[in-house]
C-alpha cells in the first residue's frame, strides 16, 4: 500500500521517463557490479533534480518505504542491491557539470556525472580529478562518494574523502542540507567525513564539490620482473624506505600475468614470477630523480628485467594489461570471486604463503593482483560452477583469505565497500561496541533505518547469530533473489 | 551542583579513561578533555571537571615500512615528530608549536594545522584509525592500521575538529610520510591584490609548492622533494608567475636558516596575543583581497589593530587582532561578519588571549547542517556531559 503512494507521487512528479514499473524494466536494475546478489526493486525512479530526490525521499519517509540510491551500478559489494519492497533512486540522469572554477580548483557536479568526465572537463585548465577507480569511464561521482572510491593512484593522492570539499545531500527524511561546502573549512562537525564512504545509509548525494589538482608535469612508468611476489614486495619496501612515495605500485603474480597477457598482449613477461608496475609523477626534476632511484632499487632487489615505458602509448598499454587482469581471469576459469582485503604491506610474503597453502588444500587456483604500495589484495579465486562442490570450496577459500587479512591487522575491504557482500564479515574486524557506535551515528541521520537497509551492518536476518559461511539471503529463500 | 576538583583527572590508559567517564556519565557530571591545554577553543564551562589525557602517552607501534604509527593521544606532538624523525619519517602536519605542549589528540580534535595542509591536508587526511571513548565509557574504534580501508563509518575523521564533544580520542593510527630529501623557501613582497593572484597561480603550478602563505606583506612558497628537482621547481614557479603577469621580479630564495626563522615566525603569529583574538575566515582563495580590505575597514570601525596571516592557497585567513584604547574585538568580529557575509563562508573565533568565558558570539550564523550535527551529538552523548555548550548556541 505504502509503496503505491510513492509510486503515485513519482509518476506525477517525474513523468513516464522518470519511473520504471514494468517487470522487465525493474529486473534490469536487480543487481550492481556484484552480480551474485539480485533483488528486483519495487519501484525505480530516475529524478533529475535535488527537489525531485527530496520529494521522493520525503514520501518514502512518510510512508515508511525503504529506499536505495544507485549511480552507474558498478559497485562490487552490492551496495546498490535494491530492496524488493522499496524504491531504487537512480541518479544517472543527474549528470550536469555545474561549474569548473579553475582559479580555485573546484568542480561542482551532479551525482550522476562519471568520474572520468570530471577530469575531461578540467583538462583544458591543466587540472584533473585525482581518484581514479578502474571503472572510472562509467562509475558515477555519487557512487564514488558513497563508496569512498580509491584507485590505482591513491597511495600518493588519497581517496574520494580527501578530494570532496562538500556534498549537498538529501537526508533520510527528505531534508536537503550541505555537509562541508565550497571552502576548505566549514565550522561544526565534519559530517562530510562520515558521509563519504557511508554506502548510502545516511542519505543521498545530490551535488558534489570536488577539489581539482594540477596535472603532474611528468609521469614515468616501469615494469620490473621478479622471481616471486615476495621478492617484488622487498623491492617495494626498499623504494618506500628510500623516502619515495610513488603515485602507484601494482603487482601481478605469475597466474595473473598469464591471464592478462592472454587477453591484452601488453608485453608482460610470461616467465616472471611477479610483475611490479611502478609509476612516479610530479615536477619533472623530482620525477626523473625518483624514477632513476626506483629503477636502481629494483635492480638491487634482483629484478630480472626492467621495462621502461618509452612514451604515453606504452604506458597506457602497461596499464591496460594491469586493469584487464580481472576480466582476463575469465580466460583461466569460467567464474571467480574477487576479494578486496588489505594487509599491512610488509606482511605480504607471509600472507601469500598462507593463501598458496589454502589454495592447494582446497584445490582451487588463486591469481593475485595487488595494489602493492598500500597492501590492498585482490585475489581472484577461480572456480568452475559446473563442477560439483567447487563453488563452495572457492567461497570458503575466499572467506578464509578475508579472515587472514583481519588477523594480520588489515581490513576486510580496501576499496569495494562492505555493502551486502561483507556485512557479515564486519564482526571479524569490529567489536559489538564499535558497530553500536557507528549505528548511533546512523541513527542520528536515519532513525527509521530506511536508507539502504541491510547494508554495511551485519543483521541477524542476513547473517544469523554468528558470522559464518554462506547461507541464503532471505530474499533468495523467498524466491525473489538468486545468487550465482 | 558539583564543583570541579582542582586537580584534573589523569587516566593512564584507555581502560582507566573508560572507567572514569562511565562514572561521570552515571552522575551526569560535565567533563572537559584537554591535552597540552594550548587550544581552549569554543565555549567552556566553569563547572566541568577537567580530564587530562597526557597520561595516555607514547608510541605504541611505528611500522616505518608500512608508513603507519600507532600512538597514545596524550603524547606530545613534538615528541612524536622527534621520534619519527629518527627513522626518517614524520606526520605531514605542521601545526603551530604553541609552547611545545600540544598533544596528538589535541591537534586532531581541534583540527589545528599549518602551511603543509596545502599538500597533505589536515589531520583528518592523515588519521587512518582511532580508539576513542564515548561519554558513557564505551570504548570504540573505527578504521584500522592500514592506509587503505573502507570498512565501516569513518568516525576517526568525524572526531577531528569536534573539540572533545563527541568522544575522547585515546589512541590513533596515523599515516606517516618520509622526511623530504630537500626543501626550499621562496618569498616575494606582495600586497593583497598581488597575493591573491600569486596564490591562485601557485596553486595551479606544476612546480607543486607544498605551502602557499601570505603574511600581509609577502608571499612565502614552500617546496619539498628530491634535491635534484628544487632548482627546477623554483624556476618553474617564477616562470608561471611571470606568465601570469605578476612580475615575480623580486622572487628570491631564503637561506635555510632564514627560511626556518620565517616559517617559525609565521606559525607564532597566529597565536592570539594577550587580550587579543585570532579569527579564522574561510573563503575561496580568489577572495583574499576582498577579505583583506574588509579586515582593514572593520579594524578602523572597531578601533582595533589587525594583522592578516593567510593560508592563501587554501583560502583560510586568520585575523589576529588587539583592541586599541576604546576599541573592541567584539565589534571587530561583528564588523567582519557584516562586511564579509558575501565573501567568507564562515568567520569564527579560534584562539583568544584571555582566560574565562567570552561574552562573544564565537561561531556566527548557524549553518543548515547544524540540526544533523546536533543529532549526532545527542546520539553519541545523550546526557551532553562532554564539553557542554562548546558549540553554543548551535547545540
Amino acid at each position: 500500500m505504502s509503496l503505491k503512494a510513492v509510486r503515485k507521487l513519482a509518476a506525477g512528479l517525474l513523468g513516464p521517463d522518470g519511473v520504471v514499473e514494468d517487470p522487465a524494466g525493474l529486473r534490469s536494475y536487480s543487481c550492481d557490479g556484484l552480480t551474485g546478489w539480485r533483488a528486483t526493486p519495487g519501484l525505480v525512479v530516475l529524478p533529475t533534480t535535488t527537489e525531485e530526490v527530496s520529494s521522493i525521499v520525503a514520501a518514502c519517509h512518510k510512508h515508511s518505504v525503504p529506499f536505495v540510491a544507485r549511480g552507474s551500478g558498478t559497485g562490487l559489494s552490492g551496495g546498490a542491491l535494491p530492496a524488493t519492497d522499496g524504491v531504487l533512486i537512480v541518479t544517472s540522469r543527474m549528470r550536469r557539470i555545474l561549474e569548473i572554477d579553475p582559479d580555485n580548483r573546484i568542480a561542482v557536479v551532479e551525482p550522476g556525472v562519471t568520474n572520468a568526465s570530471v577530469s575531461v572537463a578540467a583538462a583544458p585548465f591543466g587540472l584533473y580529478y585525482a581518484p581514479d577507480p578502474s571503472s572510472q569511464i562509467v562509475c558515477s561521482i555519487g557512487g564514488n562518494v558513497a563508496e569512498n572510491s580509491g584507485g590505482a593512484h591513491c597511495l600518493k593522492y588519497g581517496f574520494t574523502t580527501n578530494h570532496v570539499l562538500g556534498v549537498e545531500v538529501v537526508l533520510p527524511d527528505g531534508t536537503v542540507t550541505t555537509l562541508g561546502g565550497m571552502t576548505t573549512e566549514t565550522p561544526g562537525y565534519d559530517l562530510r567525513a562520515v558521509f563519504v564512504g557511508s554506502e548510502g545509509i545516511l542519505g543521498i548525494t545530490t551535488k558534489v564539490m570536488l577539489r581539482l589538482l594540477p596535472k603532474a608535469e611528468a609521469v614515468r612508468t616501469f615494469v620490473a620482473d621478479f622471481a616471486s611476489p615476495e621478492e617484488a614486495g622487498e623491492a617495494v619496501t626498499a623504494i618506500i624506505a628510500a623516502g619515495i612515495v610513488p603515485s602507484a605500485v601494482e603487482m601481478m603474480d605469475h597466474l595473473a600475468i598469464q591471464a592478462s597477457e592472454a587477453a591484452t598482449s601488453a608485453g608482460y613477461s610470461l616467465e616472471a614470477g611477479a610483475a611490479l608496475i611502478v609509476e612516479l609523477d610530479g615536477p619533472r626534476g623530482d620525477c626523473e630523480a625518483e624514477f632513476a632511484r626506483s629503477v636502481e632499487l629494483c635492480k638491487q632487489a634482483k629484478a630480472s628485467k626492467i621495462r621502461v615505458a618509452a612514451g604515453e602509448a606504452e604506458r597506457q598499454l602497461i596499464w591496460k594489461g594491469r586493469k584487464a587482469a580481472f576480466a582476463a581471469a575469465g580466460r583461466l576459469s569460467p567464474s571467480y570471486y574477487v576479494q578486496d582485503g588489505v594487509i599491512p604491506r610488509t606482511a605480504l610474503g607471509r600472507v601469500l604463503r598462507r593463501i598458496s597453502e589454502l589454495s592447494e588444500a582446497e584445490s582451487i587456483l588463486v591469481a593475485n593482483v595487488f595494489h602493492a604500495g598500500d597492501g590492498n589484495l585482490h585475489p581472484l579465486v577461480l572456480y568452475n560452477p559446473a563442477v560439483s562442490g567447487e563453488g563452495e570450496r572457492a567461497e570458503r577459500l575466499a572467506s578464509q583469505i578475508v579472515a587472514i587479512c583481519v588477523e594480520e591487522g588489515g581490513s576486510i575491504t580496501g576499496e569495494h565497500g562492505v555493502g551486502v557482500d561483507k556485512a557479515c564479515s564486519m564482526p571479524k574486524m569490529f567489536s559489538e561496541h564499535d558497530l553500536a557506535t557507528m549505528k548511533k551515528v546512523r541513527d542520528a541521520f536515519d532513525p527509521a533505518g530506511l536508507a539502504n537497509p541491510g547494508k554495511l551492518f551485519p543483521t541477524p536476518r542476513l547473517c544469523g547469530e554468528t558470522p559464518g559461511p554462506y547461507r541464503p539471503h532471505p530474499t533468495e529463500l523467498a524466491g525473489v533473489a538468486e545468487r550465482f | 551542583m558539583t564543583t570541579a576538583p582542582t586537580e584534573p583527572l589523569r587516566p593512564k590508559d584507555t581502560a582507566e579513561l573508560s572507567k572514569l567517564l562511565a562514572g561521570m556519565y552515571a552522575s551526569a557530571t560535565p567533563v572537559e578533555v584537554r591535552g597540552g591545554n594550548t587550544k581552549a577553543w569554543g565555549h567552556h564551562s566553569a563547572h566541568a571537571t577537567a580530564l587530562d589525557t597526557t597520561g595516555i602517552s607514547g608510541i605504541v607501534e611505528h611500522s616505518a615500512a608500512d608508513q603507519t604509527v600507532r600512538v597514545g593521544c596524550g603524547t606530545r606532538f613534538s615528541d612524536l615528530q622527534a621520534q619519527l624523525a629518527s627513522a626518517g619519517q614524520r606526520v605531514a602536519l605542521d601545526p603551530p608549536d604553541r609552547g611545545g605542549t600540544a598533544t596528538v589528540g589535541g591537534v586532531l580534535a581541534s583540527g589545528d594545522h599549518g602551511p603543509l595542509r596545502q599538500r597533505y591536508g589536515a589531520g583528518r587526511e592523515l588519521v587512518i584509525g582511532a580508539t576513542f571513548v564515548l561519554a558513557d565509557g564505551t570504548v570504540a574504534k573505527s578504521g584500522g592500521q592500514v592506509i587503505k580501508n573502507v570498512a565501516g563509518l569513518d568516525l576517526a575523521k568525524l572526531l577531528c575538529g569536534s573539540l572533545g564533544t563527541l568522544g575522547i580520542l585515546s589512541e590513533v593510527v596515523l599515516r606517516v610520510h618520509p622526511l623530504p630529501q630537500a626543501s626550499a623557501t621562496l618569498t616575494m613582497k606582495a600586497d593583497a591584490e598581488l597575493a591573491t593572484a600569486a596564490a591562485l597561480t601557485a596553486g595551479r603550478s606544476v612546480a607543486e609548492p607544498c605551502a602557499i602563505e601570505w603574511d600581509g606583506e609577502a608571499m612565502l612558497f614552500g617546496f619539498e622533494g628530491a634535491a635534484e628537482g628544487m632548482a627546477m621547481r623554483a624556476e618553474g614557479l617564477k616562470a608561471d608567475l611571470q606568465a601570469a603577469g605578476l612580475g615575480a621580479g623580486d622572487l628570491g630564495e631564503l637561506s635555510p636558516a632564514a627560511a626556518e626563522t620565517a616559517w617559525g615566525r609565521l606559525a607564532r603569529s597566529r597565536e592570539a596575543p594577550a587580550g587579543g583574538i585570532c579569527i579564522r575566515m574561510a573563503a575561496l582563495p580568489s577572495r583574499l583581497a576582498e577579505l583583506s580590505a574588509a579586515a582593514q575597514k572593520a579594524a578602523e570601525i572597531a578601533g582595533a589593530e589587525v594583522a592578516l596571516f593567510s593560508h592563501a592557497g587554501l583560502g583560510l585567513t586568520d585575523v589576529v587582532a588587539t583592541a586599541n584604547e576604546g576599541g573592541s574585538v567584539e565589534e571587530l568580529l561583528s564588523q567582519l561578519r557584516r562586511l564579509c557575509s558575501k565573501v567568507a563562508t564562515s568567520v569564527v573565533v579560534r584562539d583568544r588571549g584571555w582566560q574565562g568565558e567570552p561574552e562573544i558570539d564565537l561561531w556566527g550564523p548557524r549553518p543548515d547542517a547544524a540540526s544533523v550535527m546536533a543529532a549526532v551529538k545527542r546520539s553519541l552523548d545523550p546526557k551532553g556531559i562532554l564539553a557542554p555548550g562548546r558549540f553554543a548556541p548551535w547545540w
